[in-house]
């Protein structure tokens, strides 16, 4: 009924994409972050730019993460990784994001995490992106990724801050 | 930045959103859209927890997870029903969007407004009118659209020209039929007199969508009523092999691929692959099919199959382009483990250039001195 030829020539996740691609564009997330996807003919490689929250370590820094969608989305989550890895207690040392909202739908291992965190196909890029904003801001070392950081940011917090914020300098130096 | 002639999103065939001075209409059109696909519902269905979306996305959301995927409480298949009030509130609210959007303009781009032509048109559209209406009243609504325009003296003589033309053209009036053109007494778009009344109780939609049902009235209600005969006969004649019935999904850890590719040739699909590839068609058949009973404009088994055939073939040229393994390796916690482990000489690189750098940096306080333009070079 509505616009069937353009479906027809594109897949589920690609237009489900397209239809995120142009709310984020008519509608911004903040100043923060901007997102879209890498080049045209893919729909299922996209590219965010992060700003780090204010009154963090990662104050002042823009992080670029690429995003990469199955072809079952939104069904199933997409990945998120920051590029160059980012010093974070939630991110693999190769730059992997490890958020509940980011892992696949039905295994909930350890069982701690609400159904709001959880990704389900009605969340999308823009909630997502939230939620790693929120991750910056407040790591949880409950579920880390990068065990070496998490140790840091529990036991010295002044000296994982020092290294983060000497981080963020290496990148803008760059 | 006008981001609506992004090359990406021009082949997204999006109707314009409302102006953002009316939040309420955003709203109402934001909650004729599934959560699921982000589009208006096709076919909406209901789930025990109340929440609704297309029948096809929660029937494909539910193979992945018995989840409702707004509140995340268990839902099982069964207990889909078709929502038939919100179909129709959707299918209402498709036909009256492009009026409310026209209607939602800022006043000056909208097109003149009807009083305004009326005047100027006075004599014309009054006889025509007149003409329209039953010989009885004609008298009246030619006063009628007199007294509302201009000065009163103006209006009579409009008046008394009606009244003059109706006296001559009395026969005309009998000889119209209703296939006959003629235009709307309220936006003056020009359609077959039979239509005017409903045009007009659906309040007045763009001409533009008119030509679709009314181009060639006589035509097309045949063409229409052809089609309802035809599918008739071929759900009558189908029925033998194809049973229009909800299909009840095989187990598939159980089936062999021959099973499923009895199946799949009992709906006339193709057989061709291996088990995961019949399965996966069978899958998305039985989703394609069941929730085309959800919905009061269904699609024929020929158009279904097209969908299903495109579907399949979008999906692998997808899969080409993205990196599916990498993604569905990184979603499981083994895959995620045996990534970890080839990956494990590249970590422990990372990891002892890590050490390393924490080393110098130790030495390069202690040093202090050139210490921090040191610690910043590393990486």
């Amino acid at each position: 009924m509505f616009g069937n030829n353009a479906r027809a020539q594109t897949s589920t996740a690609t237009r489900r994409l397209m239809k995120e691609y142009r709310d984020l564009t008519a509608d911004p997330l903040q100043d923060t972050i901007t997102a879209g996807p890498v080049s045209e003919d893919n729909m299922l490689e996209w590219e965010a730019l992060i700003q780090g929250p204010e009154g963090t370590p990662y104050e002042g820094g823009v992080f670029a993460a690429k995003l990469v969608f199955p072809s079952d989305y939104p069904l199933n989550p997409f990945t998120m990784t920051f590029d160059p890895p980012l010093l974070h207690p939630n991110i693999y040392p190769n730059g992997v994001v490890c958020i509940s909202i980011l892992h696949p739908p039905g295994d909930d291992p350890l069982h701690y995490e609400s159904a709001s965190e959880r990704w389900s196909p009605v969340q999308g890029v823009r909630s997502v992106l939230l939620s790693v904003l929120s991750m910056l801001a407040e790591p949880n070392i409950e579920s880390g990724a990068d065990v070496e950081c998490c140790k840091l940011y529990r036991d010295n917090r002044p000296e994982f801050e020092r290294r983060v914020r000497e981080q963020v300098r290496n990148l803008l130096d760059i | 930045m006008d981001m609506s002639s992004h090359p990406l999103l021009s082949a997204l065939d999006e109707p314009a959103p409302f102006p953002s001075q009316y939040p309420q209409l955003r709203r109402l059109d934001r909650s004729m859209v599934c959560q699921i696909c982000k589009e208006p519902f096709t076919g909406p269905v209901t789930i025990s927890c109340g929440h609704s979306f297309c029948s096809a996305c929660i029937r494909s959301s539910l193979e992945v997870m018995k989840k409702c995927p707004s509140c995340n409480e268990t839902v099982t298949e069964g207990s889909i029903r078709r929502n038939r009030a919100l179909e129709e509130m959707v299918d209402a609210w498709e036909e009256s969007r492009p009026t409310l959007i026209d209607l939602a303009q800022p006043p000056r781009k909208r097109p003149a407004p009807p009083e305004t032509s009326h005047s100027k048109a006075s004599l014309s559209s009054g006889v025509k009118r007149a003409r329209l209406s039953p010989t009885g009243s004609a008298n009246a609504s030619g006063s009628a659209s007199g007294s509302r325009s201009g000065s009163p003296t103006k209006s009579r003589r409009a008046n008394d020209v009606v009244v003059e033309e109706i006296d001559e053209n009395e026969d005309d009036v009998l000889e119209l039929t209703e296939n006959d053109e003629a235009p709307c007494p309220l936006c003056q778009a020009t359609m077959p007199i039979s239509s005017i009344p409903l045009h007009i109780e659906k309040g007045c939609p763009p001409p533009k969508a008119k030509p679709k049902s009314n181009g060639v009235l006589g035509k097309g209600n045949q063409k229409a009523d052809w089609k309802k005969v035809f599918s008739g006969q071929g759900l009558g004649g189908k029925t033998k092999e194809v049973e229009m019935k909800r299909i009840t999904k095989p187990n598939y850890a159980l089936s062999s691929p021959a099973d499923l590719r009895a199946i799949l040739s009992e709906y006339s699909l193709p057989t061709t692959g291996d088990k995961p590839t019949l399965q996966s068609r069978l899958q998305e058949w039985i989703i394609l099919f069941n929730s085309n009973l959800d919905t009061s404009h269904p699609s024929s088994l020929s158009a279904l199959r097209a969908k299903l055939a495109e579907s399949e073939s979008s999906k692998r040229r997808d899969k080409e382009k993205g990196k599916d393994e990498v993604v569905n390796q990184l979603a499981s916690k083994d895959g995620l483990a045996k990534y970890a482990s080839v990956k494990k000489s590249e970590f422990e690189r990372l990891r002892r250039e890590i050490i390393e750098r924490d080393k110098r940096r130790k030495d390069a306080e202690e040093g202090k001195g050139d210490g921090k333009e040191n610690a910043i070079e590393v990486e």
